[in-house]
């Protein structure tokens, strides 16, 4: 059991030290040096997924509360055990769909600026195929993102929510799409673009 | 000879008198003696011979002899006695009757039937006696025993009435066929063969209940075949004689008699049969030649000959007669319709602009709905099913013709621009288009109603509403109105339609018009003799939220006198009114000046020339003011020259108004301009000193009309935005009332809620989508189907 002045030590050095209102917590700088030692590439999904268990609300920012019960849900002492979780994580995704689905849908409010209810379509658009990793549908949405910039701006929550489920039930063939379904709006607009000859 | 004997033979004398009365005369007398005679004597005597014949002398008294089984068997021999008696004399009619026929026949049938009818009842009475004991008893036993009155009726109809019936219905036959063939004849003689077929009842006599079997196999039936193949033959001699028409006029007065006719003589439970048979063979049978006459009709607007043939199809019932009609109906005023919209597009007044455009249209459109309106009430009783036809082609052509194809026209649009030229003022031609000669009001009235005809029909009433108050609210301001009456008659008007949620909108905008005369009344009241300015000015005051004016476009720095006048109005407002923020609108106010040219010549030259300028041009033409100019002084004798830089800068107004309105002043003649006297923006401006002109008073400022495809587009969004509100609002009703309900079932509901447009889904799916960002729905996390109401 990793005692609690280990973890603060481990802490303390990724800790932001110039913060005036002295609260505890790891900013983006420390956050990158974080990564560097655990061998994660900044591209990649692992430095996600090591937010995600570290309980972090913004992205590159972890405070200390979220940071000890992360390191303790996940029986972590040191760099090594971190990594192997984090690994572990990730592999889990593919095996797990309820794991994977909290995954992403906290991804959602890591997109997300501040005040912004929601996500800029060119950052969802740089994300997804991290996070999702091959899955057509995501692929598809991504493109299509893409091709219809200037009139898609953003992506809500629920968009961003229902597209997982997409991903899960949507035929290659779009047999079993409805627009009279409870999809978004915007998956009837995409399901019309997929189906266009020029899109395929 | 036995007593019973002797006293049957008395009676018989006395039947036989009473069944031949009408040959022989009745009298009371003769009653009284035969009912007497039956009840004392009669009785008495069957008593007494009765009591002679039985051992011991026992006596009897008349109570008892009913009781007994003697006295049984003499009400048998008497009832037995008279049914033989009666029988005969039955048998004696009939033979009788074998000597006559045709109207002979019924003639000698109605006369037996009513004497016979009597005489029943009266033999029925004196017979009361063995009513009330002997009859009663075998009743009660369970004998097939009928009363006097019953039995006589048995015996005419077994004896007489099987016997003659054929050849009374031969003769009844000949005399309708004789009537239905023009002559004259006597109704009353079938009425009273009717009314004994009627009244001999059932073949069961033991229940007491009159039935109608004789009547109904006996007559009815026959006559009934009768009938219909008389028509049959007739209806095949006049088709080949004329045409379907002339047919159907002669079906339709022939059916009217027999209507007429049959209430005089048959009963009246057979009306509805005979008039079924009737109805097949007149107008059943040629049920498909009607119907297909029934456009062409149309086409030359008969009413007379629609009326006949709709009151023809009406009797074969709704499915069979007037169902065809109405599909026939609704796509031939739709066509109608479209035709008539067609016609207009292809008018060159109606590329003159949206005035005449609208007028035309709505016009094009009132003529067909009132076309067809008038044969619907003339020609077809407003019945139900064709109007609800009529209702449905209104609503297609209306909304879907061929003006309204494209984006740039639509039905609801045009309606409020054509509402907006009779409620204008400067619009003879759109008024005049009403009656002439009725007055000026009611005219406006007739056309207001007309008008609010159409819009009941439009499909997206919600454009109109938003269409029709950016006129209204233009008319107000600008003052245009022809008739305040008139505005407000709209305005209740719309609201019979469509309630209190768009009006109520319009009644505030008038009341804020309203409101404000009454402040600029008391302001000028207050500042009478305080202001020291010579010119009069009023001011508009307008409730921001209800009313579709935007804010202006460019800022605008007011001449000095204006300011000062308005800082005072403001100073008196702010005493009934504290802490309200003003927007100003200066784009919507006008102006009227004096202008006194430097090297004026002519009649105006001393009198001055009058402008109506807006607050624009107002404010331009003031910085030439000899007084007011922007410190140059007289820079010649034709006063100041200004560079458009320095007019920007003096009145602060954007390039685009302010080289706008000094287009309109160039062009006339107000100023001249170094630039070949047109506006650029490179130019030096300075008044044209030597101004002259014919008109005294020019206008000026109502000559930058609105851009009418931006007018649109600004409807449009307007319309889409209320709309997505809308539909947000009634979801988040629904939801609050059902808390959760399925994707399906929801979008359902919101269509069904929203009455003043039809909703699309994938406008329904946005709202939703807007509603769970906003958190007022989530979706069920077990089921993405459905939804939840977040409190």
């Amino acid at each position: 059991m990793a005692k609690g002045n280990d973890l603060q030590a481990w802490f303390i050095e990724y800790q932001d030290l110039d913060r005036s209102d002295g609260q505890a917590v790891i900013m983006p700088e420390g956050f990158e040096r974080l990564c560097g030692a655990l061998e994660f590439d900044m591209d990649g999904i692992e430095p996600m997924a090591l937010l995600w268990r570290l309980n972090a609300a913004e992205l590159g920012k972890v405070e200390f509360a979220g940071w000890e019960s992360g390191m303790r849900a996940m029986n972590v002492h040191d760099t090594a055990e971190l990594k192997q979780a984090i690994r572990s994580t990730i592999d889990d995704f593919g095996r797990n769909a309820a794991l994977f689905k909290s995954f992403y849908r906290k991804m959602f409010d890591y997109l997300r600026a501040d005040k912004q209810k929601s996500v800029a379509a060119e950052d969802a658009v740089a994300v997804l195929p991290i996070v999702t990793g091959n899955g057509w549908v995501f692929e598809k949405f991504v493109k299509f993102l893409e091709a219809n910039g200037d009139r898609i701006k953003t992506v809500s929550r629920d968009q961003w929510q229902s597209l997982l489920e997409l991903s899960k039930t949507l035929k290659p063939d779009l047999s079993n799409y409805s627009s009279e379904d409870a999809w978004p709006a915007m998956f009837d607009e995409l399901v019309e673009w997929l189906k266009k000859p020029e899109t395929a | 000879m036995s007593d019973a004997d002797r006293i049957w033979s008395e009676l018989s004398v006395g039947v036989d008198s009473i069944l031949n009365r009408s040959e022989e005369g009745f009298e009371k007398a003769l009653y009284v003696r035969l009912y007497t005679l039956m009840q004392r004597s009669g009785v008495y005597n069957f008593c007494t011979s009765l009591k002679s014949s039985l051992p011991g002398g026992t006596y009897y008294t008349p109570a008892d002899a009913s009781s007994t089984v003697h006295g049984s068997m003499y009400g048998r021999q008497l009832y037995t006695r008279l049914n033989d008696h009666v029988s005969q004399y039955m048998i004696q009619v009939a033979e009788k009757s074998r000597e006559f026929s045709g109207d002979d026949l019924l003639s000698f049938y109605n006369r037996e039937w009513i004497k016979y009818g009597d005489a029943a009842k009266t033999i029925h009475h004196i017979f009361d006696y063995l009513n009330r004991h002997w009859i009663q008893r075998e009743q009660d036993e369970g004998n097939n025993v009928c009363d006097i009155n019953t039995l006589m009726f048995r015996l005419w109809r077994n004896n007489f009435f099987m016997d003659v019936r054929n050849s009374l219905l031969e003769s009844v036959f000949s005399l309708m066929k004789r009537i239905r063939d023009g002559q004259v004849a006597d109704l009353n003689l079938v009425k009273s063969v009717v009314d004994s077929f009627v009244s001999l009842g059932s073949d069961d006599m033991a229940s007491g209940s009159k039935k109608m079997e004789v009547y109904d196999s006996y007559f009815l039936k026959p006559f009934i075949e009768g009938s219909r193949q008389y028509y049959e033959a007739e209806c095949e001699r006049v088709l080949k004689e004329g045409s379907i028409r002339n047919y159907m006029i002669w079906v339709f007065d022939r059916l009217k008699e027999e209507d007429d006719r049959a209430e005089m003589y048959l009963h009246e439970s057979s009306l509805r049969e005979f008039g079924d048979a009737l109805n097949k063979v007149l107008i059943g049978k040629q049920r498909a030649s009607l119907i297909s006459e029934f456009k062409p009709m149309l086409q030359a607007r008969e009413k007379d000959d629609l009326a006949r043939l709709y009151e023809l199809l009406k009797r074969l019932g709704e499915t069979a007669g007037l169902e065809p009609l109405r599909d026939t109906f609704r796509s031939f005023v739709e066509d109608a319709g479209l035709e008539a919209v067609k016609k207009v597009c292809g008018e060159q007044e109606a590329a003159e602009g949206n005035a005449n455009k609208s007028r035309l249209f709505v016009q094009a459109l009132l003529s067909v709905h009132e076309l067809y309106s008038s044969i619907l009430h003339d020609s077809f009783k407003d019945d139900p099913g064709l109007s609800k036809a009529l209702d449905h082609a209104c609503q297609k052509f209306i909304n879907e013709n061929e003006m309204c194809a494209g984006k740039d026209n639509n039905a609801a649009r045009l309606l409020a621009n054509y509402c907006d030229t009779l409620l204008r003022k400067g619009n003879a031609t759109a008024r005049a288009a009403g009656e002439a000669g009725a007055s000026s009001e009611d005219n406006l009235e007739k056309q207001l109603t007309q008008a609010i005809c159409v819009y009941r029909y439009l499909k997206e009433q919600d454009v109109f509403q938003v269409a029709y108050g950016r006129f209204f609210a233009r008319r107000l301001v600008n003052e245009q109105s022809v008739s305040s009456h008139g505005e407000e008659m709209m305005i209740s008007l719309l609201k019979e339609v469509s309630g209190m949620d768009f009006t109520s909108r319009l009644s505030r905008m008038f009341s804020d018009i309203t409101v404000s005369k009454e402040m600029s009344e008391r302001f000028k009241e207050t500042m009478r003799d305080k202001r020291g300015d010579d010119f009069e000015f009023d001011m508009k005051v307008l409730n921001t939220g209800s009313w579709p004016l935007k804010a202006p476009e460019t800022k605008l720095k007011l001449p000095a006198e204006l300011d000062r006048a308005v800082d005072q109005y403001l100073e008196f407002y702010s005493k009934s009114h504290s802490g309200r923020r003003f927007n100003w609108l200066w784009q919507y106010s006008k102006a009227e000046i004096k202008m006194f040219f430097p090297k004026a010549t002519g009649p105006a030259a001393k009198t001055g020339y009058l402008f109506q300028v807006s607050t624009y041009q107002l404010a331009i033409m003031m910085l030439f003011n000899a007084e007011s100019g922007p410190g140059t002084g007289y820079d010649s004798e034709d006063g100041p020259t200004l560079t458009f830089g320095q007019i920007l800068t003096a009145t602060e107004l954007d390039k685009d108004t302010a080289l706008g309105e000094l287009e309109v002043l160039c062009k006339a003649r107000v100023f001249n301009t170094s630039d070949g006297n047109k506006a650029t923006d490179t130019a030096q401006y300075t008044l044209n000193s030597g101004y002259k002109s014919k008109r005294m008073r020019m206008n000026l400022a109502g000559l930058r009309k609105p851009d009418a495809k931006k007018d649109a587009k600004d409807i449009q969004k307007s319309v889409d935005q209320d709309r997505s509100m809308s539909i947000q609002a009634a979801i988040v009703r629904i939801m609050k009332a059902r808390k959760q309900l399925v994707h399906r079932e929801l979008v359902q509901a919101t269509i069904e809620i929203i009455k003043l447009f039809h909703p699309q889904i994938s406008d329904i799916k946005q709202a939703i989508s807007k509603l769970i960002d906003n958190g007022f729905l989530a979706r069920d996390e077990d089921n993405r189907d459905v939804y939840n109401y977040l409190a």
